[in-house]
């Protein structure tokens, strides 16, 4: 009976007590978010210390970027390459390789501040200031 | 119509007649099989026999008080929602609120329930329920992502969920009686629901969502003079289903049908 108690408590403790690593997940997840959508840019904001200045699109014939389902992705400046989701210091990020209508390599990334089916917010830091993307699903 | 009548009552006869002659065969030939059986070793069905055995011995010790024991089927809907609160819970995602459904949603369930009497005096049950449960949402905190219009949520809920619940009630019969046949109850007293189900890709990403959840239940049954027993339930979540620092509350309207287990098989 002991014996049957201890079976029954060890598999209790065993089932409850794992620990999953959710980084995979997290990934998983913004690949879902992104993939196989166009993202239209609707505002751009840049915040310096100066203040904060944004920029809308919404109505214009504005920038698009597409991301596939097989990692692939195309924008409205003729951008043709890669994409890949990672984190990196607790921040996703998009990294892509990509070649201009010239066929010059460009690499760039930006990270990532929130996803959603259909809103994304992108963001980098250039000298002392961030510049923040939003982009929507329908334009 | 008088052919018909001969013949259904001629396969009637021939029916029995078959019916008498395999049971005949069956209690004279034990077939060999059985008999190979008595004389060999059974180690894992020893061990199965002894394990109940100790089983009952203890059950009888521990429970010794518990009488009148009767075993009941149940099964019903139960309209369920969570209340949220996800503030100061941070992630990457975002969730539109706009087509947030803020309903009691229906889902169902079934299982078994044993009802006694506690010393001779106290009525009471624990159930055994598998329950399949479908729920609204409703979001106390949203967030907002200007300029997008809209509120929006960093955590979502998930809505579909298989539970095991046990539940332990104190029954009380109510002195309100119409007539002779009916009675009514109020009980009332804890459950345990064990999440038997895993957890969306969004929930994964935090493992949001515990495995355990209590639950306090109380509810009003009636029973017609032992043939059914109608009832309806509200439970009312007193853990949080989440980990903190979402605090998510399960509660639930159930609606049933009991019928005691010996009625049916």
């Amino acid at each position: 009976m002991k014996k049957s108690i201890l079976i029954i408590c060890s598999s209790l403790f065993l089932l409850t007590s794992c620990k999953k690593d959710t980084t995979g997940a997290e990934i998983n997840l913004a690949y879902q978010m992104i993939a196989e959508k166009v993202w239209y840019l609707d505002y751009s904001q840049t915040t310096t210390s100066a203040g904060t200045t944004t920029k809308t699109y919404l109505g214009q014939s504005t920038y698009f970027v597409k991301f596939l389902k097989n990692l692939s992705t195309v924008d409205s400046d003729g951008l043709n390459g890669s994409f890949i989701v990672e984190k990196a210091n607790g921040i996703l990020q998009i990294h892509v390789k990509a070649k201009t209508v010239g066929s010059n390599t460009l690499e760039y990334i930006y990270n990532i501040e929130t996803v959603g089916a259909n809103n994304m917010i992108l963001y980098y830091l250039s000298a002392g200031s961030t510049i923040k993307f939003y982009y929507n699903t329908s334009h | 119509m008088n052919n018909l009548k001969h013949l259904l009552v001629f396969c009637c006869l021939i029916g029995s007649i078959i019916v008498q002659a395999q049971q005949k065969t069956n209690s004279n030939k034990p077939s060999t099989a059985s008999l190979d059986s008595a004389y060999l070793l059974h180690p894992f069905r020893d061990k199965v026999q002894a394990f109940k055995k100790s089983v009952k011995k203890e059950f009888n010790q521990v429970f010794i008080d518990f009488k009148d024991n009767k075993v009941y089927l149940l099964s019903g809907i139960g309209f369920s929602k969570q209340f949220i609160n996800a503030s100061g819970y941070n992630s990457s995602f975002n969730y539109d609120l706009a087509n947030n459904k803020s309903a009691f949603k229906p889902g169902y369930y079934a299982g078994f329930r044993v009802d006694g009497i506690y010393k001779e005096n106290h009525l009471y049950s624990f159930g055994f329920v598998l329950d399949r449960i479908s729920s609204g949402t409703d979001y106390s905190s949203s967030i907002s992502l200007q300029p997008f219009i809209g509120d929006f949520s960093r955590f979502k809920a998930d809505d579909q969920f298989l539970h095991l619940m046990i539940a332990a009630h104190y029954k009380k019969l109510l002195p309100f009686k119409p007539n002779e046949r009916s009675k009514f109850y109020v009980v009332g007293g804890p459950s345990i629901d064990t999440r038997l189900s895993g957890q969306s890709a969004d929930n994964l990403v935090n493992n949001n969502y515990h495995r355990f959840l209590i639950r306090a239940d109380i509810g009003l049954e009636y029973e017609n003079q032992s043939f059914y027993t109608l009832f309806m339930h509200y439970k009312q979540g007193v853990t949080s289903f989440t980990r903190s620092p979402v605090s998510t509350y399960l509660n639930s309207l159930e609606i049933g049908l009991m019928i005691k287990a010996s009625d049916l098989f």
